[in-house]
């Protein structure tokens, strides 16, 4: 299931919170809650939910061996049983065909079956809340629970158990037992739900297809005996047309995935749970050090406590500090998806990285807006190794941008689409940008002391939220173009 | 106070949006609400799935409750319509299906293609003495209008709108047209001494009725040089009836609809003004027809660019026209239920996407029409997609016998058919292959014109 498809919406989420302020009790609550979550799991993979109880299951039962482990020994082998469940499934699920090919191909020859195993949903993102609360627990940070079926809950709930934000469990391990829903959480949860619904259904389904449009479909990309054909296709388009293109893809992947947390979170604080940002407004960022401070903060965040500092972090030279980075952004990459272009989109920031931790840095403080725009231009050309899982592909987009593939830099027809998404273009453009959240902040302070402006800035604020889950609903109905992006990871 | 009225605030946002979240759901539950087809988009829509473990285990079960659910919502059909008046608004409406960069297609050839079944192509036609120049009495002079195109452009898939008209991406495919020429050559081989056989190749909007001024920025095949090559292959046993040139001359006129792919009556009645100068018999004047309008039409064009308002705001008009005989269609469906119906149909209360039915019924297998005024007479065979339907009506006055074939559906084959036409008429058997140009791109549908010969 999917937050922005109708069922979600018009029947799960309603039906969800219903059941959920009828039960009176913390525990019946995360029953409810536990329930719910199951079958919105299973609705998407009916066979995988017994991998996730399965995980949650070895999870808890190993946090508990740490807990009640008589020796240091004990303790380590617990934790390393618990690290060898969590990456050997996340390695067999998501990259034994990844290995096994590229085994094959320094063979030489196909010496090994490529094993055809599908992916299921989220376990990326379950895998590694249930590694930071077993490795938590081993380091001493937060007690192991007792009660598997709040480990289950914390590793499964709906809210962010298929795309994030990666929650740690300390952070919602005394809202599990105790949490309230306040008339502010459920006002701002409110509004930040259907904001990021409306930034979903509206913004990004529509920058999508226009990226299918423009550019190819992803499953086009994904069909690796389409590869000539897709070559001849993306070669063929005109310069500005891919220029456009990935501009809109370098929007939905925004709008769409930080549309997700911005649910997630909204949902949580409707029921009393804290999660922490997971974007704060990266195509803003002066430097691309700040940019993934900004971006998905929750999976930096993972690999910072639980491989950069583990490996010394900075504390160990500066040689030593650049290995470690080295190490942490393969791995970024690697996460994102199974496949090179991943794996050099990681290192691509890696070493832009570096390169501004040894000089940019400081040449960008003292010019934020080179900085800025640098950024931006660094993270656009980004996106092309991320968009095309093929180099090949990657580099007929590159070339035809500056028209190298013999293509004309516009045609009649790329001339007039820009014409026509240009009002589009700017309002989705503004969405990645702080701009509303200001001006709406802005308001509120100066009808403290206009009673007219008051009056509309409270009837918008009642209003807005509504509507925008009306639009958003209106746009759903009827309409085939919608994934969300990061469920494939 | 100030606390109170936060709280009033806040209050207020959680009791608006939770109850319209509410309505919404309990409207959605309403099934008896739920459409099963959806006439806008002419399909039936997703049923709820059975239910099954195998399809249980492999989660198609469950996304098929999904797609069922978003697939028959409660007023679907007006929702997507309100929802793409916004996209419209957005100007997000524009790319829906594809984006396609016009590309110029295979370069026509210069000279005509001598190849398969030809025995000296491009020599005049045999009888009428017509040869494959243009028509120099009906070319008219292309004046260019100056300055700047003033409407608005926008660009669907392989649709174009300027202004309030659609017009439809010409892209000249040189295997499909040598299979087109090689189809109407045998035709005219295999049918030649028993019938005469016609080729008619006709035009598209967009080289006729498009504003000069945006056609040469787009980069599409020329569609005169590709009928040219086409009707200029076609060896001494196919007449050729070019219209390129006669429908370029009433290009001012209402001959192609706006929101729809097809000629209107009036262009195909040009057409069949030269269809019969080619076979040599007078043409009746326009004013002798019996016009019959069905307004409201809003055709494919209009559906294609999803419903874009710059077409929807003026709807076509489907001018029908009846020659002064009395007629008898037999129509045959493609279930093979025939029964007798008027050659127009009274389109007045069709969906506006349906309203071109109204010339003979719209696209069947085979329909045959009768000339009850005539006692004897000649046949005609007209070959045709659905561009065939306009222009079929107009024939009747001339023929004992009309057989329409639809190749794409007809199951019989002209090789049989000829013979009984012979012998219901008595006269001569006319054999006429009326397509439009797109048709001859399309390598499947040539296949299918190619079978029918038998």
């Amino acid at each position: 299931m999917v937050f922005s498809g109708l069922v979600f919406l018009l029947a799960f989420l309603p039906a969800n919170l219903i059941c959920y302020f009828c039960a009176k009790t913390i525990k019946t609550r995360n029953i409810i809650l536990l329930l719910f979550s199951l079958v919105f799991y299973a609705w998407g993979e009916p066979v995988y939910v017994l991998l996730l109880l399965a995980m949650s299951f070895s999870c808890w039962f190993f946090s508990r061996l740490i807990d009640n482990a008589g020796s240091d020994a004990a303790r380590k082998a617990a934790m390393a049983g618990a690290a060898v469940v969590c990456i050997g499934a996340i390695g067999y699920f998501k990259y034994i065909g990844f290995i096994v090919e590229n085994i094959n191909g320094l063979i030489g020859h196909e010496a090994i079956p490529v094993p055809q195993v599908a992916l299921p949903i989220g376990i990326s993102f379950y895998t590694f809340q249930l590694l930071t609360y077993v490795v938590d627990v081993y380091r001493g940070e937060v007690p192991a629970q007792k009660s598997f079926w709040k480990v289950l809950l914390y590793a499964g709930l709906f809210h962010q158990c298929v795309a994030g934000p990666i929650v740690r469990y300390g952070d919602v391990e005394n809202e599990l037992t105790e949490r309230y829903s306040t008339l502010d959480g459920i006002y701002n949860g409110i509004g930040r739900f259907c904001f990021g619904l409306a930034k979903k259904a509206v913004l990004a389904n529509a920058c999508g297809a226009v990226v299918d449009a423009l550019l190819i479909t992803d499953a086009e990309i994904g069909n690796a005996s389409h590869l000539a054909a897709n070559i001849s296709a993306l070669s063929g388009r005109s310069a500005l047309t891919l220029w456009m293109g990935m501009a809109f893809f370098m929007l939905q992947i925004y709008l769409d995935f930080s549309a997700y947390s911005d649910m997630a979170i909204g949902m949580g604080l409707i029921c009393g749970f804290h999660y922490k940002e997971n974007f704060n407004y990266p195509y803003v960022a002066s430097s691309v050090t700040d940019f993934w401070r900004r971006w998905h903060m929750s999976l930096g965040t993972f690999f910072r406590d639980y491989v950069y500092i583990p490996l010394g972090g900075n504390r160990k030279g500066k040689a030593r500090q650049i290995f470690n980075m080295f190490v942490v952004w393969a791995l970024t990459g690697l996460w994102h998806g199974a496949s090179w272009n991943f794996v050099l989109w990681g290192l691509y920031f890696f070493v832009l990285l570096v390169l501004e931790k040894l000089i940019l840095l400081k040449f960008y403080e003292k010019h934020r807006g080179l900085g800025i725009a640098a950024t931006l231009t660094a993270v656009y050309f980004g996106w092309i190794f991320f968009k095309f899982t093929d180099l090949s592909l990657v580099k007929t987009v590159l070339k035809g941008m500056f028209c190298l593939n013999g293509n004309s830099f516009s045609t009649f027809e790329s001339r007039s689409f820009a014409l026509s998404y240009l009002f589009f273009f700017i309002i989705a453009v503004l969405a990645c940008t702080p701009l509303a959240k200001n001006i709406g902040a802005l308001l509120k302070k100066k009808s403290v002391y206009t009673p007219a402006l008051k009056t509309v800035t409270t009837v918008w604020d009642a209003v807005i939220p509504a509507f925008m889950f009306v639009i958003s609903c209106l746009s759903l109905v009827g309409d085939s173009y919608n994934p969300f992006l990061y469920y494939q990871f | 106070m100030k606390n109170k009225n936060g709280k009033n605030r806040k209050t207020a946002r959680i009791v608006i949006t939770g109850t319209l979240v509410l309505a919404l759901t309990f409207g959605a539950f309403i099934l008896p609400l739920r459409p099963k087809v959806s006439e806008a988009e002419k399909r039936p829509l997703a049923r709820f799935p059975e239910f099954s473990f195998s399809s249980l285990f492999s989660g198609e079960y469950f996304s098929g409750i999904s797609s069922w659910f978003s697939d028959t919502v409660p007023f679907r059909d007006s929702l997507v319509e309100l929802n793409s008046k916004i996209q419209h608004l957005l100007g997000t409406a524009t790319v829906l299906k594809g984006f396609n960069e016009a590309k110029a297609g295979d370069d026509i050839p210069d000279t005509p293609n001598t190849a398969p079944v030809t025995e000296a192509p491009g020599v005049s036609d045999i009888s009428s003495g017509t040869t494959a120049q243009p028509d120099s009495s009906t070319a008219a002079p292309e004046t260019e209008p100056q300055g700047e195109y003033d409407g608005l452009v926008q660009k669907f898939d392989s649709i174009l709108v300027a202004g309030n008209a659609g017009y439809e991406y010409y892209n000249f495919n040189q295997a499909a047209a040598d299979a087109y020429i090689a189809a109407v050559n045998a035709a005219g081989n295999k049918l030649g001494g028993r019938a005469s056989v016609y080729s008619m190749i006709i035009p598209t909007s967009i080289d006729i009725t498009l504003d000069a001024r945006v056609r040469k920025k787009v980069n599409v095949s020329d569609q005169k040089k590709a009928i040219e090559y086409m009707e200029g292959s076609m060896n001494q046993n196919v007449r050729r009836v070019e219209i390129f040139d006669t429908m370029k001359a009433h290009k001012d006129e209402y001959i192609y609809f706006r929101a729809d792919h097809h000629w209107t009556g009036l262009g195909a009645y040009y057409a069949y003004v030269r269809f019969c100068e080619v076979k040599g018999i007078q043409a009746l004047p326009l004013s002798s027809y019996t016009v019959r309008s069905f307004d409201n039409f809003l055709g494919s064009f209009y559906n294609d660019s999803g419903k874009d308002p710059a077409l929807g705001g003026t709807p076509d008009v489907v001018d029908t026209y009846t020659p002064p005989c009395n007629t008898k269609m037999t129509v045959t469906e493609r279930s093979g239920n025939s029964f007798v119906t008027p050659m127009i149909y009274n389109a007045t209360t069709n969906k506006p996407a349906y309203k071109y039915s109204a010339f003979i019924y719209g696209d069947n297998p085979f329909t045959v029409i009768e000339n009850t005024d005539m006692t004897g007479g000649d046949a005609l065979i007209l070959v045709k997609e659905s561009f065939g339907n306009a222009i079929a009506p107009l024939f009747t006055y001339h023929y004992k016998y009309v057989y329409v074939v639809d190749y794409r559906y007809y199951t019989g084959t002209l090789n049989s058919l000829v013979d009984t036409a012979k012998n219901a008429c008595g006269g001569n058997v006319d054999v006429l292959y009326c397509n439009n140009i797109s048709m001859t791109r399309a390598s499947g549908q040539v296949t299918k014109l190619a079978g029918v010969l038998g």
